[in-house]
């Protein structure tokens, strides 16, 4: 079981894509340390400089009958996009926030039994407060930005607690590729025609719309017309091949 | 189709990592669409060379041969330089980048904490979208601050 609180609601800054390249990259940089202070207060409770004891896992907790226990909270998972993720993390962009891999790897299959390590977190603090040219080059090769993060000072695998966001990854993001490859692959073979008519002909069946533009008359999709286009995408593909 | 299964046991989970398997296996198929900008410039500035060899080669024999023959060499030129493009974009495509490798973790994350379904985004971005309306805009001077 689990719910969702709201804690606060972060300005968004107006995007402008006409300024130059330079403010952009302060804007960024600045949205990084708002988020990154954000959460510091957040979760400032369970950090390390809080709680002596939470280096053992536990933490004194005051309760509600005035009297101190040892208790262990569990930070629950969250859920971001992959830039997101290199944001909260302190992380370069496009890269895996759960594993190790290096940047070139990244298209390459990687078997259950052959997985890199997982990003240890507490780690990189040791490593960035060390501040040596060994310890700046180890970050460098694993991707990690230097600096104070707050998720290196809370006692637990943080790469643990990731969890695949389905909207972000799968349905607008890995099927909407397959689907502009598809769409190039039956266009360069010359079978559109018979793809848009398959298309178009799809029928209003369990909660289907009925399509009334081709794939390419489509400007933006969303998550549900994703969800529901990978039903049917299937079927279409194999009968106009 | 796999990842949006509401419940997993042992066989579709195998199921999902057998087809991850095989889509890496043909995922070369697209490769050609994976080259970046870049990549996309420097292969349409190869056409250049072939390009002026091509009317050299016109001028060349522009006497000797028939307009037949000169069609066909034209069309041959023409497929050499789109073969050579093709050929320079697929050298610099890849499939690296995050989204594509994150496939590989689903089912470790699967084994880790239940469906993916449960935890999709859907339902938070409407919950979000529906208290942003409700609180309404934050204040001018707030966003003025952090753009600075």
């Amino acid at each position: 079981m689990h719910s969702v609180v709201m804690v606060a609601l972060l300005p968004i800054p107006i995007k402008n894509r006409s300024i130059p390249q330079k403010w952009l990259d302060e804007q960024w940089q600045t949205n990084r340390e708002v988020l990154n202070e954000a959460l510091r207060r957040i979760l400032q409770p369970l950090t390390f400089q809080q709680n002596p004891s939470a280096e053992s896992g536990y933490y004194n907790v005051l309760c509600v009958d005035g009297s101190f226990r040892h208790c262990k909270p569990v930070l629950a998972a969250w859920l971001a996009e992959c830039p997101e993720y290199s944001d909260l993390h302190h992380l370069e962009r496009h890269v895996c926030f759960r594993c190790e891999c290096s940047k070139n790897a990244l298209g390459d299959y990687v078997p259950p039994d052959k997985q890199q390590p997982r990003r240890d977190h507490n780690q990189y603090r040791t490593l960035s407060d060390a501040n040596a040219k060994a310890a700046n080059a180890k970050l460098l090769s694993r991707h990690v930005d230097r600096g104070f993060n707050v998720f290196r000072h809370i006692p637990c695998m943080v790469s643990n607690l990731l969890k695949a966001d389905l909207v972000h990854s799968m349905q607008i993001g890995m099927l909407d590729h397959l689907q502009k490859w598809i769409f190039h692959f039956i266009k360069a073979h010359e079978r559109l025609e018979k793809y848009n008519a398959l298309w178009l002909s799809v029928p209003a069946y369990h909660d289907l719309t009925p399509k009334t533009k081709s794939y390419e008359e489509v400007s933006q999709w969303n998550g549900k017309e994703m969800k529901e286009m990978s039903r049917y995408l299937r079927g279409v593909v194999t009968q106009s091949l | 189709m796999y990842a949006q299964y509401k419940s997993h046991d042992y066989a579709t989970l195998s199921y999902m990592e057998d087809v991850l398997r095989r889509s890496h296996k043909i995922k070369d198929v697209s490769l050609l669409r994976r080259a970046g900008k870049q990549a996309k410039a420097e292969a349409n500035a190869l056409r250049t060379e072939p390009v002026k060899m091509q009317k050299v080669d016109e001028e060349r024999n522009a006497e000797t041969w028939m307009p037949s023959k000169k069609r066909c060499k034209m069309n041959a030129w023409q497929d050499y330089i789109s073969h050579e493009i093709d050929l320079s974009k697929e050298l610099d495509a890849d499939f690296n980048f995050p989204k594509m490798h994150l496939m590989s973790h689903w089912v470790e994350q699967i084994h880790q904490y239940g469906t993916l379904q449960q935890y999709s985004a859907e339902r938070h971005e409407n919950h979000v979208k529906r208290t942003s309306r409700t609180v309404g805009t934050p204040p001018i001077t707030i966003s003025t601050t952090c753009r600075k």
